[in-house]
Protein backbone atom coordinates (compact mmCIF):
# COMPACT_ATOMS: atom_id res chain seq x y z
CA UNK A 1 0.00 0.00 0.00
CA UNK A 2 1.38 3.39 -0.95
CA UNK A 3 0.00 6.86 -0.42
CA UNK A 4 1.69 8.20 -3.55
CA UNK A 5 -0.66 10.22 -5.71
CA UNK A 6 -0.55 9.17 -9.35
CA UNK A 7 -1.90 11.03 -12.33
CA UNK A 8 -2.43 8.97 -15.47
CA UNK A 9 -2.53 10.70 -18.82
CA UNK A 10 -4.24 8.28 -21.15
CA UNK A 11 -6.79 8.97 -23.83
CA UNK A 12 -7.64 5.32 -24.30
CA UNK A 13 -10.31 3.95 -21.98
CA UNK A 14 -9.13 0.40 -22.37
CA UNK A 15 -5.46 0.92 -21.58
CA UNK A 16 -6.44 3.24 -18.71
CA UNK A 17 -8.63 0.51 -17.24
CA UNK A 18 -5.76 -1.97 -17.55
CA UNK A 19 -3.28 0.32 -15.83
CA UNK A 20 -5.79 1.34 -13.16
CA UNK A 21 -6.69 -2.24 -12.37
CA UNK A 22 -3.08 -3.35 -12.06
CA UNK A 23 -2.06 -0.34 -9.99
CA UNK A 24 -4.94 -0.88 -7.59
CA UNK A 25 -4.02 -4.54 -7.24
CA UNK A 26 -0.57 -3.43 -6.18
CA UNK A 27 -1.86 -1.05 -3.53
CA UNK A 28 -1.82 2.24 -5.45
CA UNK A 29 -5.18 3.73 -4.53
CA UNK A 30 -4.67 7.45 -5.07
CA UNK A 31 -5.19 7.49 -8.85
CA UNK A 32 -6.48 10.25 -11.07
CA UNK A 33 -6.98 9.99 -14.78
CA UNK A 34 -6.92 12.67 -17.43
CA UNK A 35 -8.32 11.63 -20.76
CA UNK A 36 -8.04 14.91 -22.56
CA UNK A 37 -4.83 16.93 -22.35
CA UNK A 38 -6.87 20.13 -22.32
CA UNK A 39 -7.97 19.22 -18.78
CA UNK A 40 -4.41 18.98 -17.53
CA UNK A 41 -3.78 22.65 -16.58
CA UNK A 42 -7.09 22.79 -14.70
CA UNK A 43 -6.36 19.54 -12.88
CA UNK A 44 -2.81 20.56 -11.91
CA UNK A 45 -4.07 23.82 -10.43
CA UNK A 46 -5.58 21.98 -7.49
CA UNK A 47 -3.82 18.62 -7.55
CA UNK A 48 -0.06 18.11 -7.54
CA UNK A 49 0.70 14.43 -8.15
CA UNK A 50 3.82 12.62 -6.98
CA UNK A 51 4.01 10.56 -10.15
CA UNK A 52 2.61 11.07 -13.64
CA UNK A 53 2.18 8.10 -15.97
CA UNK A 54 1.95 9.22 -19.56
CA UNK A 55 0.72 6.70 -22.12
CA UNK A 56 2.16 8.02 -25.36
CA UNK A 57 0.34 7.19 -28.58
CA UNK A 58 2.32 7.19 -31.81
CA UNK A 59 -0.44 8.92 -33.76
CA UNK A 60 -0.40 11.89 -31.36
CA UNK A 61 3.24 13.00 -31.30
CA UNK A 62 2.41 16.48 -29.97
CA UNK A 63 0.94 15.00 -26.81
CA UNK A 64 4.49 14.65 -25.47
CA UNK A 65 4.34 18.37 -24.75
CA UNK A 66 1.92 17.59 -21.92
CA UNK A 67 4.98 16.36 -20.03
CA UNK A 68 6.51 19.83 -20.27
CA UNK A 69 3.33 21.26 -18.82
CA UNK A 70 3.51 18.76 -15.96
CA UNK A 71 7.12 19.71 -15.19
CA UNK A 72 6.20 23.40 -15.27
CA UNK A 73 3.14 23.14 -13.02
CA UNK A 74 4.22 20.22 -10.85
CA UNK A 75 8.03 20.22 -10.96
CA UNK A 76 8.29 17.74 -8.09
CA UNK A 77 6.34 15.08 -9.97
CA UNK A 78 8.22 12.20 -11.58
CA UNK A 79 7.07 11.57 -15.15
CA UNK A 80 7.04 8.02 -16.53
CA UNK A 81 6.32 7.73 -20.24
CA UNK A 82 5.04 4.45 -21.64
CA UNK A 83 5.97 4.34 -25.29
CA UNK A 84 5.79 1.78 -28.07
CA UNK A 85 9.18 0.44 -29.12
CA UNK A 86 10.81 1.58 -32.35
CA UNK A 87 10.50 5.11 -33.75
CA UNK A 88 8.13 6.32 -31.01
CA UNK A 89 10.57 5.28 -28.31
CA UNK A 90 13.44 6.98 -30.12
CA UNK A 91 11.48 10.21 -30.56
CA UNK A 92 10.32 10.35 -26.94
CA UNK A 93 13.78 9.53 -25.58
CA UNK A 94 15.23 12.33 -27.68
CA UNK A 95 12.54 14.70 -26.43
CA UNK A 96 13.23 13.61 -22.86
CA UNK A 97 16.95 14.25 -23.17
CA UNK A 98 16.38 17.66 -24.75
CA UNK A 99 13.76 18.93 -22.33
CA UNK A 100 14.30 16.92 -19.13
CA UNK A 101 10.54 16.72 -18.84
CA UNK A 102 10.40 12.91 -18.72
CA UNK A 103 12.21 10.99 -16.01
CA UNK A 104 11.75 7.42 -17.21
CA UNK A 105 10.79 5.93 -20.58
CA UNK A 106 9.40 2.40 -20.57
CA UNK A 107 8.65 0.56 -23.77
CA UNK A 108 5.39 -1.15 -24.61
CA UNK A 109 4.19 -3.82 -24.56
CA UNK A 110 4.36 -3.90 -20.78
CA UNK A 111 4.79 -7.59 -20.56
CA UNK A 112 7.12 -7.86 -17.61
CA UNK A 113 7.57 -6.38 -14.13
CA UNK A 114 9.87 -3.61 -15.34
CA UNK A 115 7.13 -0.99 -15.21
CA UNK A 116 6.03 -1.83 -11.69
CA UNK A 117 9.55 -2.16 -10.37
CA UNK A 118 10.32 1.32 -11.71
CA UNK A 119 7.09 2.67 -10.27
CA UNK A 120 7.84 1.08 -6.91
CA UNK A 121 11.34 2.60 -6.83
CA UNK A 122 10.07 6.06 -7.73
CA UNK A 123 7.20 5.74 -5.29
CA UNK A 124 9.62 4.79 -2.50
CA UNK A 125 11.87 7.71 -3.39
CA UNK A 126 8.93 10.11 -3.39
CA UNK A 127 7.72 8.90 -0.01
CA UNK A 128 11.20 9.20 1.44
CA UNK A 129 11.47 12.73 0.02
CA UNK A 130 8.09 13.62 1.54
CA UNK A 131 9.19 12.45 4.98
CA UNK A 132 12.48 14.28 4.59
CA UNK A 133 10.70 17.49 3.57
CA UNK A 134 8.35 17.28 6.55
CA UNK A 135 11.31 16.71 8.83
CA UNK A 136 13.24 19.58 7.27
CA UNK A 137 10.25 21.90 7.73
CA UNK A 138 9.96 20.86 11.36
CA UNK A 139 13.69 21.39 11.93
CA UNK A 140 13.55 24.74 10.15
CA UNK A 141 10.97 25.88 12.67
CA UNK A 142 13.37 24.95 15.47
CA UNK A 143 16.38 26.86 14.24
CA UNK A 144 16.82 30.56 13.52
CA UNK A 145 16.49 31.79 9.94
CA UNK A 146 20.01 33.20 10.06
CA UNK A 147 21.34 29.74 10.88
CA UNK A 148 19.58 28.28 7.84
CA UNK A 149 21.11 31.02 5.69
CA UNK A 150 24.55 30.38 7.22
CA UNK A 151 24.33 26.66 6.57
CA UNK A 152 22.84 27.01 3.09
CA UNK A 153 25.19 29.77 1.95
CA UNK A 154 28.01 28.24 -0.02
CA UNK A 155 30.18 31.29 0.52
CA UNK A 156 29.97 31.01 4.28
CA UNK A 157 32.59 29.02 6.11
CA UNK A 158 30.40 27.07 8.50
CA UNK A 159 33.19 26.71 11.04
CA UNK A 160 34.00 30.41 11.25
CA UNK A 161 32.13 33.07 13.18
CA UNK A 162 31.50 36.38 11.44
CA UNK A 163 31.79 39.80 12.98
CA UNK A 164 28.87 41.93 11.83
CA UNK A 165 27.09 45.17 12.63
CA UNK A 166 23.64 44.34 13.93
CA UNK A 167 20.81 45.68 16.04
CA UNK A 168 19.97 43.21 18.80
CA UNK A 169 16.51 43.00 20.32
CA UNK A 170 15.41 41.22 23.46
CA UNK A 171 11.93 40.80 24.89
CA UNK A 172 11.13 39.42 28.31
CA UNK A 173 7.88 38.91 30.24
CA UNK A 174 7.66 41.10 33.30
CA UNK A 175 7.04 39.31 36.55
CA UNK A 176 6.84 35.97 34.76
CA UNK A 177 7.15 33.97 38.00
CA UNK A 178 3.94 35.58 39.20
CA UNK A 179 2.28 35.11 35.81
CA UNK A 180 2.99 31.39 35.93
CA UNK A 181 1.05 31.11 39.19
CA UNK A 182 -1.85 33.14 37.74
CA UNK A 183 -2.60 30.61 35.01
CA UNK A 184 -2.98 26.85 34.88
CA UNK A 185 0.35 25.48 33.49
CA UNK A 186 -1.10 24.36 30.13
CA UNK A 187 -2.89 27.65 29.64
CA UNK A 188 0.27 29.57 30.52
CA UNK A 189 2.24 27.49 28.03
CA UNK A 190 -0.34 28.09 25.29
CA UNK A 191 -0.40 31.84 26.01
CA UNK A 192 3.39 31.96 26.03
CA UNK A 193 3.60 30.19 22.67
CA UNK A 194 0.96 32.45 21.20
CA UNK A 195 2.77 35.55 22.43
CA UNK A 196 6.18 34.36 21.21
CA UNK A 197 4.70 33.48 17.81
CA UNK A 198 3.23 36.98 17.51
CA UNK A 199 6.53 38.52 18.50
CA UNK A 200 8.45 36.42 15.97
CA UNK A 201 5.96 37.36 13.27
CA UNK A 202 6.34 41.08 14.00
CA UNK A 203 10.11 40.77 14.02
CA UNK A 204 10.09 38.99 10.67
CA UNK A 205 7.73 41.60 9.26
CA UNK A 206 10.45 44.14 10.04
CA UNK A 207 13.11 41.98 8.40
CA UNK A 208 14.55 40.79 11.69
CA UNK A 209 15.65 37.26 12.43
CA UNK A 210 14.76 35.41 15.63
CA UNK A 211 17.95 33.82 16.94
CA UNK A 212 16.43 32.02 19.87
CA UNK A 213 13.63 31.88 22.40
CA UNK A 214 14.93 32.66 25.84
CA UNK A 215 12.21 30.93 27.84
CA UNK A 216 9.81 33.82 28.23
CA UNK A 217 11.10 36.10 25.52
CA UNK A 218 12.98 36.24 22.25
CA UNK A 219 16.36 37.34 21.04
CA UNK A 220 16.47 38.70 17.52
CA UNK A 221 18.89 40.51 15.26
CA UNK A 222 18.45 43.00 12.45
CA UNK A 223 21.20 43.23 9.89
CA UNK A 224 21.95 45.26 6.82
CA UNK A 225 20.99 48.76 5.76
CA UNK A 226 18.26 50.36 7.89
CA UNK A 227 18.69 47.83 10.69
CA UNK A 228 18.35 50.42 13.48
CA UNK A 229 15.21 51.89 11.94
CA UNK A 230 13.62 48.50 11.41
CA UNK A 231 14.66 47.27 14.85
CA UNK A 232 13.20 50.29 16.63
CA UNK A 233 9.98 50.15 14.62
CA UNK A 234 9.68 46.50 15.43
CA UNK A 235 10.39 47.17 19.13
CA UNK A 236 7.78 49.94 19.28
CA UNK A 237 5.22 47.72 17.64
CA UNK A 238 6.02 44.92 20.08
CA UNK A 239 5.71 47.28 23.04
CA UNK A 240 2.37 48.50 21.77
CA UNK A 241 1.23 44.92 21.40
CA UNK A 242 2.36 44.19 24.94
CA UNK A 243 -0.35 46.54 26.24
CA UNK A 244 -3.07 44.05 25.34
CA UNK A 245 -1.08 40.90 26.01
CA UNK A 246 -2.06 38.73 29.00
CA UNK A 247 1.69 38.33 29.49
CA UNK A 248 3.05 41.89 29.21
CA UNK A 249 6.72 42.28 28.48
CA UNK A 250 9.53 44.78 28.06
CA UNK A 251 11.92 45.28 25.14
CA UNK A 252 15.66 46.05 25.04
CA UNK A 253 17.49 47.27 21.98
CA UNK A 254 21.15 47.97 21.17
CA UNK A 255 23.23 48.28 18.06
CA UNK A 256 26.89 47.45 17.42
CA UNK A 257 29.32 44.71 16.47
CA UNK A 258 28.29 41.16 17.25
CA UNK A 259 29.89 37.81 16.61
CA UNK A 260 27.55 35.42 14.76
CA UNK A 261 28.15 31.76 14.08
CA UNK A 262 27.82 28.21 15.23
CA UNK A 263 28.66 27.58 18.86
CA UNK A 264 28.88 24.29 20.69
CA UNK A 265 30.67 21.04 20.19
CA UNK A 266 29.62 18.80 17.32
CA UNK A 267 32.50 16.37 17.77
CA UNK A 268 30.86 14.22 20.41
CA UNK A 269 27.71 12.21 20.02
CA UNK A 270 24.73 13.65 21.80
CA UNK A 271 26.08 17.19 21.54
CA UNK A 272 25.19 19.65 18.89
CA UNK A 273 26.03 23.07 17.63
CA UNK A 274 23.63 25.95 17.58
CA UNK A 275 23.63 29.24 15.79
CA UNK A 276 24.06 32.15 18.15
CA UNK A 277 25.02 35.78 18.34
CA UNK A 278 27.36 36.92 21.09
CA UNK A 279 29.24 40.02 22.20
CA UNK A 280 28.99 43.16 24.28
CA UNK A 281 26.11 44.51 22.20
CA UNK A 282 24.11 41.40 23.05
CA UNK A 283 24.84 41.86 26.76
CA UNK A 284 23.80 45.47 26.49
CA UNK A 285 20.49 44.71 24.76
CA UNK A 286 19.75 42.01 27.32
CA UNK A 287 20.56 44.40 30.16
CA UNK A 288 18.30 47.10 28.69
CA UNK A 289 15.52 44.57 28.34
CA UNK A 290 15.79 43.63 31.99
CA UNK A 291 15.50 47.32 32.89
CA UNK A 292 12.45 47.96 30.72
CA UNK A 293 9.05 48.22 32.37
CA UNK A 294 5.90 46.63 31.02
CA UNK A 295 5.27 47.74 27.41
CA UNK A 296 8.42 49.81 27.42
CA UNK A 297 11.32 49.86 24.98
CA UNK A 298 14.74 50.84 26.25
CA UNK A 299 17.23 51.49 23.49
CA UNK A 300 20.65 53.04 23.22
CA UNK A 301 20.72 56.70 22.25
CA UNK A 302 23.02 55.73 19.41
CA UNK A 303 20.45 53.34 17.96
CA UNK A 304 17.65 55.85 18.43
CA UNK A 305 19.68 58.44 16.56
CA UNK A 306 20.59 56.07 13.74
CA UNK A 307 16.99 54.92 13.43
CA UNK A 308 15.80 58.44 12.58
CA UNK A 309 12.48 57.77 14.22
CA UNK A 310 11.57 60.89 16.12
CA UNK A 311 9.68 59.18 18.84
CA UNK A 312 9.97 61.21 22.06
CA UNK A 313 11.59 59.49 24.98
CA UNK A 314 9.10 58.91 27.79
CA UNK A 315 11.51 58.25 30.63
CA UNK A 316 14.96 59.52 31.51
CA UNK A 317 17.38 56.63 31.73
CA UNK A 318 20.65 58.49 31.43
CA UNK A 319 23.87 56.57 31.26
CA UNK A 320 24.13 52.96 32.29
CA UNK A 321 27.32 51.02 32.73
CA UNK A 322 27.65 47.64 31.13
CA UNK A 323 30.50 45.17 31.33
CA UNK A 324 32.55 45.35 28.13
CA UNK A 325 32.00 49.07 27.65
CA UNK A 326 34.54 51.54 28.99
CA UNK A 327 32.06 54.34 29.45
CA UNK A 328 28.42 54.57 30.43
CA UNK A 329 25.89 54.16 27.61
CA UNK A 330 23.28 56.84 26.93
CA UNK A 331 19.86 55.27 26.73
CA UNK A 332 16.30 56.29 25.98
CA UNK A 333 12.95 54.78 26.88
CA UNK A 334 9.63 54.65 25.08
CA UNK A 335 6.67 53.52 27.09
CA UNK A 336 3.23 52.65 25.79
CA UNK A 337 1.76 51.38 29.02
CA UNK A 338 -0.74 54.19 29.32
CA UNK A 339 -1.03 55.34 25.71
CA UNK A 340 -3.91 54.28 23.50
CA UNK A 341 -2.02 54.27 20.22
CA UNK A 342 1.42 55.10 18.99
CA UNK A 343 2.58 57.05 16.02
CA UNK A 344 5.73 55.36 14.93
CA UNK A 345 6.94 58.11 12.70
CA UNK A 346 6.34 61.76 13.13
CA UNK B 1 14.24 -3.19 -47.05
CA UNK B 2 10.70 -3.63 -48.22
CA UNK B 3 8.14 -2.77 -45.55
CA UNK B 4 4.59 -4.05 -45.73
CA UNK B 5 3.61 -2.23 -42.51
CA UNK B 6 4.90 1.27 -41.99
CA UNK B 7 6.07 2.60 -38.60
CA UNK B 8 2.74 4.19 -37.81
CA UNK B 9 0.88 0.94 -38.41
CA UNK B 10 3.24 -1.17 -36.34
CA UNK B 11 3.18 1.44 -33.53
CA UNK B 12 -0.60 1.49 -33.59
CA UNK B 13 -0.73 -2.23 -32.94
CA UNK B 14 1.68 -1.85 -30.01
CA UNK B 15 -0.20 1.15 -28.59
CA UNK B 16 -3.45 -0.77 -28.53
CA UNK B 17 -1.91 -3.93 -27.21
CA UNK B 18 -0.50 -2.27 -24.12
CA UNK B 19 -1.49 -5.50 -22.54
CA UNK B 20 -4.39 -7.83 -22.85
CA UNK B 21 -4.77 -11.50 -22.36
CA UNK B 22 -2.02 -11.99 -24.92
CA UNK B 23 0.32 -9.17 -25.92
CA UNK B 24 2.08 -11.32 -28.51
CA UNK B 25 1.17 -9.23 -31.58
CA UNK B 26 2.85 -6.30 -29.91
CA UNK B 27 5.93 -8.43 -29.26
CA UNK B 28 5.98 -9.34 -32.94
CA UNK B 29 5.80 -5.63 -33.73
CA UNK B 30 8.73 -4.91 -31.42
CA UNK B 31 10.75 -7.58 -33.18
CA UNK B 32 9.92 -6.00 -36.55
CA UNK B 33 11.21 -2.65 -35.26
CA UNK B 34 14.36 -4.29 -33.92
CA UNK B 35 15.02 -5.95 -37.28
CA UNK B 36 14.56 -2.62 -39.03
CA UNK B 37 17.01 -1.04 -36.62
CA UNK B 38 19.48 -3.84 -37.21
CA UNK B 39 19.17 -3.39 -40.96
CA UNK B 40 19.63 0.39 -40.70
CA UNK B 41 22.57 -0.02 -38.34
CA UNK B 42 24.59 -2.31 -40.63
CA UNK B 43 23.90 0.00 -43.54
CA UNK B 44 25.66 2.84 -41.74
CA UNK B 45 28.67 0.75 -40.81
CA UNK B 46 32.03 1.35 -42.44
CA UNK B 47 32.98 -1.11 -45.19
CA UNK B 48 36.76 -0.83 -45.06
CA UNK B 49 37.58 -4.37 -46.05
CA UNK B 50 36.07 -7.06 -48.20
CA UNK B 51 35.27 -8.96 -45.07
CA UNK B 52 33.35 -5.94 -43.72
CA UNK B 53 31.20 -5.94 -46.84
CA UNK B 54 30.60 -9.67 -46.52
CA UNK B 55 29.60 -9.33 -42.86
CA UNK B 56 27.17 -6.49 -43.53
CA UNK B 57 25.65 -8.14 -46.60
CA UNK B 58 25.08 -11.30 -44.60
CA UNK B 59 23.39 -9.36 -41.81
CA UNK B 60 21.30 -7.36 -44.28
CA UNK B 61 20.10 -10.49 -46.03
CA UNK B 62 19.26 -12.22 -42.77
CA UNK B 63 17.51 -9.14 -41.36
CA UNK B 64 15.46 -8.77 -44.55
CA UNK B 65 14.52 -12.41 -44.51
CA UNK B 66 13.61 -12.35 -40.83
CA UNK B 67 11.74 -9.08 -41.28
CA UNK B 68 9.67 -10.51 -44.09
CA UNK B 69 8.87 -13.57 -42.01
CA UNK B 70 7.85 -11.45 -39.01
CA UNK B 71 5.70 -9.14 -41.11
CA UNK B 72 3.95 -12.18 -42.56
CA UNK B 73 3.59 -13.48 -39.04
CA UNK B 74 2.05 -10.20 -37.89
CA UNK B 75 -0.37 -10.20 -40.81
CA UNK B 76 -1.43 -13.74 -40.03
CA UNK B 77 -1.76 -13.11 -36.30
CA UNK B 78 -3.85 -9.99 -36.82
CA UNK B 79 -6.07 -11.88 -39.24
CA UNK B 80 -6.49 -14.77 -36.83
CA UNK B 81 -7.38 -12.38 -34.00
CA UNK B 82 -9.81 -10.48 -36.20
CA UNK B 83 -8.13 -7.08 -36.30
CA UNK B 84 -9.44 -4.62 -38.86
CA UNK B 85 -6.72 -4.89 -41.50
CA UNK B 86 -7.49 -1.46 -42.96
CA UNK B 87 -7.55 0.63 -39.79
CA UNK B 88 -5.56 -1.82 -37.66
CA UNK B 89 -8.02 -1.39 -34.81
CA UNK B 90 -8.03 -4.06 -32.16
CA UNK B 91 -11.26 -6.10 -32.16
CA UNK B 92 -13.64 -5.33 -29.29
CA UNK B 93 -13.71 -9.00 -28.36
CA UNK B 94 -10.04 -8.83 -27.44
CA UNK B 95 -10.51 -5.69 -25.38
CA UNK B 96 -13.28 -7.34 -23.42
CA UNK B 97 -11.18 -10.34 -22.52
CA UNK B 98 -10.11 -10.49 -18.89
CA UNK B 99 -6.92 -8.56 -18.53
CA UNK B 100 -3.80 -10.42 -17.60
CA UNK B 101 -1.55 -8.63 -15.15
CA UNK B 102 1.08 -6.45 -16.74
Amino acid sequence: MTNCSILILDEDDYTWSVIQSDLEQRGYKNLTRIKNGMQLPVELKHFLPDIVIFNYQYHQPDSVMLCNLVKTMAPEAAVIAIVSSGPASKAVRLWASQTNCIDVVIEKPLSDERFFMTLKDISKGKQAAKILNQRTKMLESLIPEAAVVAVDGAEVNKEEAELVEAAVLFTDIRRSSQAITNFPPREFFALLNQMLSQQAKMIREHQGSVIKYTGDGVMAVFRGVGRSHLALRSALKLAENSKTSPLPFGVGLAEGLVMAGMVGDANHSGQRKQYDVIGATVHLASRLCSMAEVSEVIATQQLHHAARLYEPSTRQIGQISVRGFDQGIDCVAFSYAGIDSIGVTK
Amino acid sequence: MKEEFDSAQVSKVIDQALVYQCACPAQVCSTIFELRELFDYQQNCANDTINDIKVHNTIAAAAEKAHKIMEECLKDVLAIEGWDMTTLDMPETLRKKPVKGL
